[in-house]
């Protein structure tokens, strides 16, 4: 635009420059008449002209559900400049706009101007998401050389929440499988003040517990050691969660990760509300130090932890992932004989590793349940000529019960289609097999 | 561009009609054969520039008539060629040497509005087919764009009743009664004047 207004500008300055010339030549008054006009048209433009000057208001939320609509308000003030201003307002990775436009055009004439745009964004994908900042180029009408680019930053993040099924009790229609009694006293719940024994400090234990006196007496070796108080309270669950490159089969939107978070979050949200024990651990590559995990405990903070944990957790990518109990989860294991819920998709190349890591839970004295999240169904949706669902089911069905053969006996297995069968219901199946 | 948006359309069909106006007076008030010759040809060359246009247009490219300015600066050949020294030395050119072509320079402004408003449509039509593909509200955009044509046709008008006024008060007040040459000095001077704070100012931006 700026070139080609420039250019018109330009031609009837040119304009009246050849009506002069014209005026010279054929000595005739009337003639400038002609030039008053493109001189007068020329200078109106230049002298209405000021700098631009351009304020934005964002009226944005910072926190939304995955699946969630959510309004952007941005507020546009403009007191200076005369021309087009080319706006792009802030979006983030993982959306999708539903309603209006992000960009947009504002002209500013010699009067003040404000304009308001709304746009509705649905989250596609949890995390924590930086705002793009809004990219201003500004057009003067006498623009004759270049535009102008003003970046106006947003500095701000929205947190995109995953969506979880609220699971009622009504949903376990039929009785678990696995006998377990469902008040059983177990040994991890809230720690009372009865002293039961010292043991090794282990990550995440509570600072107040270190016994000081005793690690002292023990100096010969640099550990610390902590009391041990008894605990009471209701079963204990742990989920884990597989980080490897299996999870992430699909869409950055639609894959077995992504799946499985909202699973587990609903699991966690209805354990804890039943005053259970729940903890949580995420398999880590073997370059990372370390992983962030939950100690087994009830109430709402826990679930409020591992929702801040779950919103940032990512898939390793290209790395082996190290399919082996740590030294905290082994002691929690030990401690609590948990319920452990693995959540992982199984595939050709991974379920010899996955199967190891099964037998080492269940040597530590876990009741292991295994969630092999299908991808089949996913990439189907989005090659449906290559095969025939039915088929395809058969293939994965009969290729599956090989795999599954690989496992421990004691470990119960469960398979989800996410295409096919809702996070309530697969929810529900879990929690039959793993006695919610 | 869609078709039915009469907001930026509206520019041509001034710019259009303007240039329409302007001929026919020059058809109306000449008695000369030449001057006749003359708009015939610029009206020729006008709507061929249009043609053109529209052809290109049909292979993606925004119209935009190019033999514009050409159309109207061709009725002043006969002015030239009659009058000042060219007509006083060349006998052979006492045919153009009519007082009636001296009112084509009396209406050309309407014919420099017009111009403007058409360079108005093109630049409209050239920023909306640009940003018909980039994801832009077109209901929005089209307003945005109807804001600008209708800005700069008012700065237009402006300027074309003031050029009348100002060339009244030449014509009425003694003190602006000056010579051609003392006057087309004055332009220049008042020209460098503009061009320069013109380029000053895009420097500074």
């Amino acid at each position: 635009m700026i070139k080609e207004w420039s250019k018109q500008l330009i031609t009837i300055v040119l304009l009246a420059g050849f009506v002069a010339i014209f005026a010279l030549l054929a000595t005739e008054k009337t003639i400038i008449l002609g030039i008053f006009f493109p001189i007068i048209f020329v200078f109106i433009i230049i002298y209405t002209v000021k700098d631009e000057d351009i304020s934005l208001t964002f009226d944005i939320p910072s926190r939304m559900k995955v699946g969630d609509e959510a309004l952007f308000r941005v507020k546009i003030k403009s007191t200076g400049g005369f021309g087009l201003f080319n706006i792009s307002l802030p979006t983030f990775k993982e959306m999708e706009i539903v309603e209006g436009s992000n960009v947009c055009l504002m002209f500013k004439s010699i009067k003040e101007r404000s304009k308001e745009v709304t746009y509705k964004i649905r989250a596609t994908r949890r995390g924590i998401f930086d705002l793009t900042d809004s990219d201003i180029t500004y057009i003067p009408v006498i623009g004759m050389v270049r535009k102008k680019k003003v970046t106006v930053k947003t500095s701000r993040s929205i947190e995109v929440i995953p969506a979880i099924s609220m699971l009622k009790k009504s949903q376990f229609q039929f009785r678990s499988k696995v006998i377990k009694p469902r008040i059983a006293i177990s040994r991890l719940g809230p720690p009372s003040t009865d002293f039961e024994s010292i043991r090794d400090y282990i990550p995440g234990d509570p600072y107040k517990t270190i016994n000081w006196k005793a690690t002292a007496r023990r100096n010969s070796q640099e550990k610390l050691l902590v009391n041990i108080y008894e605990r009471e309270g209701m079963k204990t669950f742990i989920f884990i969660l597989d980080r490897g490159n299996n999870m992430l089969m699909g869409t950055t939107s639609q894959n077995p990760l992504e799946y499985s978070i909202p699973l587990i979050l609903s699991g966690a949200k209805y354990l804890t509300s039943k005053g259970s024990n729940v903890g949580f651990w995420e398999t880590r590559a073997f370059t990372e130090a370390k992983a962030p995990y939950i100690q087994p405990s009830s109430g709402g903070d826990t679930y409020n932890k591992l929702q801040r944990i779950l919103i940032r957790v990512e898939a390793v990518k290209g790395k082996n992932i190290k399919y082996k109990p740590d030294k905290a989860l082994s002691h929690i294991i030990a401690e609590t004989l948990p319920q452990v819920m693995f959540i992982t998709s199984l595939n050709s190349t991974n379920y010899p590793s996955i199967a190891e890591f099964a037998s080492a839970l269940i040597s530590a004295g876990a009741r292991v349940t295994l969630m092999d999240i299908l991808t089949q169904g996913i990439s189907a949706k989005f090659r449906r000529e290559d095969l025939s669902a039915l088929f395809q089911r058969k293939i994965i069905k009969d290729a599956k019960s090989e795999i599954y053969k690989v496992f421990p006996s004691r470990c119960s297995i469960i398979s989800w289609e996410p295409a096919q069968e809702s996070i309530g219901i697969a929810a529900s199946r879990l929690a039959m097999l793993a006695g919610w | 561009m869609r078709g039915g948006n009469l907001r930026y359309h509206l520019s041509f069909t001034i710019g259009l009609v303007l240039f329409l106006i302007y001929s026919m007076l020059i058809f109306l008030i000449s008695t000369t054969f030449i001057a006749y010759i003359f708009v015939i040809f610029s009206l020729i060359v006008f709507f061929i520039g249009i043609l053109l246009a529209n052809s290109h247009r049909s292979s993606g490219i925004e119209p935009k008539n190019r033999f514009k300015f050409i159309a109207i600066l061709l009725p002043f050949i006969p002015i030239v060629l009659s009058r000042g020294y060219i007509g006083s030395h060349l006998t052979a050119l006492y045919a153009f040497n009519n007082a009636d072509t001296v009112f084509i320079a009396l209406i050309f402004p309407i014919a420099e509005f017009s111009v403007v408003m058409l360079s108005n449509f093109e630049s409209a039509s050239f920023i909306g087919k640009m940003s018909s593909t980039g994801g832009y509200d077109i209901e929005d955009m089209e307003n945005e764009l109807g804001r600008f044509t209708r800005t700069i046709f008012l700065i237009a008008l402006v300027a074309f009743i003031l050029g009348y006024l100002s060339y009244i008060a030449i014509l009425i007040l003694p003190t602006f009664n000056i010579g051609l040459i003392p006057a087309i000095i004055v332009f220049f001077a008042v020209y460098a004047i503009l061009m320069r704070n013109a380029i000053k100012k895009t420097e500074q931006q």
